[in-house]
């Protein structure tokens, strides 16, 4: 019994230090192999050949399966795109349709921007049409301007294209505004050809909402299709020069004492979005006089006269520039001084801050 | 004869086994981890055959797995051999019917595995970034093993009941 275990427990022993011995020589093989010293290229060349018709065949396989399910799940995959990009198409019509929303607001604005700066002589409100009377669609606006924005009754309304109507009734935030087209309004008018000049008065037409008629021309005017209508400036109401339209037809009325035109219109009463409200007006600045060209040896106005002139005009606009900036000195200085004040301000504040903190000395400091 | 038909059928589960595992399932690729089979069948065999049987099977999948892959030639040899050994003798007490064990045995293999080729690779020169690939080479490797682990199991368990038939 004692020889059996003996016999076993030696048996064991050996197995283990053969063990030992394979696994330290396996490691030394191991790094011999990753150093680069050892390999087995025969070996290495014939497993390949065995494997490689295998592998061709069972890579083959494993392709074209992965192919179908690809395949299968591209088709939901499309799917599920399909949705996703009908849903971003969507977003984005609805993204152009205000984006070229927003392009045709800012030509409008930018146009009565301009129309603003061209108009010195006027001081303009810019309105938005908010409403139009639904009985009768062309002959009453509602603009979102009131007279909390300086607008009020009587005031015109104009777009950079020309006149279009009146305030009639202002609120607050809002007001009414009739069109030149109604029946009930009636605009002093011109024809602005310089060899023409006739007066008359621009109302609607009843018998056809949408568009002006011309009347009280005398039958013998000087009036002819194609002549551009200008506001006279003789009711009071509208100021002088805005556009009304151009002629499309002259006719002469049933008694044949006096004729009429057809004006068509310079704005689009349909389409209106933008208008502005003239809140106060002047007269427009004078263009500066020239002295006409005279022939030499007969001067009405001799040389040194108008030298004299032109002398006093530069002494003039001297004077003008110089009080101009003693005005804009004078601000400078106030302006310094304020912020000189504002310095102080700020360092009696810090002194009463860091006031606490002065009254015990730190440690070391001598006091 | 008989050690010849014995031989066969074991060189044909080998070849099936390495050519799945270099063919077709890098194909399917879970983050460019595909699974062992080569030390499935080491830990199958250890656990069945015993320790020494283990450590035959590890050291000859380990060769032929440096052999077809390329890699180190004994990195596998060396690991799967000393896997093989371990869990041979690991199973010396359990039960041979089980199904859960062999499992759990997988796990702890490849866990061996990873981390005895990681410090030789280290020895060797070579540095990884361990926190990543445990989450990124690790964690895939121990799915996939617990996945194919039964199947390879039954494939070694019915190759060992026909020559226990044979027998």
């Amino acid at each position: 019994m004692k020889k059996v275990r003996r016999e076993g427990e030696e048996e064991s022993n050996r197995k283990v230090w053969v063990l030992i011995v394979l696994a330290v020589v396996l490691f030394c093989l191991t790094f011999l192999a990753a150093s680069g010293k050892l390999s087995a290229p025969v070996l290495g060349r014939t497993v390949s050949l065995v494997l490689a018709p295998f592998q061709s065949v069972v890579s083959f396989v494993g392709q074209r399966v992965y192919a179908v399910g690809q395949g299968v799940w591209n088709v939901y995959a499309v799917y599920d795109q399909n949705r996703m990009l009908r849903n971003e198409v969507e977003e984005l019509r609805v993204q152009n349709l205000a984006a070229n929303e927003a392009i045709a607001e800012n030509s409008r604005l930018r146009a009565l921007l301009q129309y603003r700066d061209a108009s010195k002589q006027f001081d303009l409100v810019a309105a938005r049409v908010i409403g139009r009377e639904a009985a009768t669609w062309t002959s009453m606006l509602i603009i979102d301007r009131g007279t909390v924005m300086g607008v009020h009754e009587n005031m015109p309304v104009v777009t950079e294209k020309g006149l279009v109507g009146i305030v009639v009734e202002a609120n607050l935030y809002s007001s009414k505004v009739r069109l030149i087209l109604d029946p009930r309004d009636a605009v002093g008018v011109l024809v602005q050809r310089p060899t023409s000049r006739v007066a008359g008065i621009v109302e609607g037409d009843p018998a056809n909402p949408g568009a002006l008629r011309m009347v009280n021309v005398p039958k013998g005017a000087d009036i002819v299709e194609g002549d551009t209508i200008v506001t006279s400036g003789f009711g009071g109401l509208y100021p002088k020069g805005l556009l009304i339209g151009t002629v499309e037809q002259v006719q002469n009325d049933e008694a044949g004492l006096l004729k009429y035109a057809y004006i068509d219109p310079a704005v689009d009463f349909q389409k209106l979005e933008d208008v502005a409200v003239i809140v106060a007006s002047r007269e427009a600045p004078p263009e500066p006089l020239t002295p006409p060209k005279q022939t030499p040896g007969t001067e009405t106005d001799p040389l040194p006269e108008s030298e004299r002139r032109k002398a006093e005009v530069a002494q003039e606009e001297q004077a003008a520039q110089t009080r101009a900036i003693q005005q804009a000195q004078a601000q400078v200085q106030a302006a310094q001084q304020r912020l000189q004040q504002l310095q102080q301000q700020q360092a009696q504040a810090q002194n009463i801050n860091s006031k606490p903190n002065d009254a015990q000395p730190n440690a070391g400091e001598q006091p | 004869m008989m050690k010849r038909r014995t031989a066969l059928r074991w060189g044909i589960l080998l070849l099936v086994l390495l050519t799945l595992q270099t063919s077709l399932f890098p194909i399917f690729a879970w983050q460019g981890i595909a699974p062992n089979f080569m030390l499935l069948f080491t830990v199958s065999i250890g656990y069945m055959c015993g320790a020494w049987s283990g450590a035959v099977a590890g050291a000859i999948t380990g060769l032929l797995q440096g052999l077809a892959t390329g890699d180190f030639l004994g990195v596998s040899m060396f690991c799967q051999a000393i896997i093989g050994y371990g869990v041979g003798t690991f199973s010396r007490t359990l039960l041979k019917d089980s199904l859960i064990l062999p499992a759990v045995a997988v796990l702890g293999a490849t866990a061996a595995d990873y981390v005895l080729t990681f410090f030789f690779l280290l020895l060797v020169g070579y540095r990884y970034p361990l926190m990543y690939d445990l989450v990124h080479v690790l964690l895939p490797m121990l799915v996939w093993n617990f996945v194919l682990g039964y199947p390879v199991h039954r494939a070694v368990l019915y190759v060992l009941a026909k020559e226990e038939k044979r027998d």
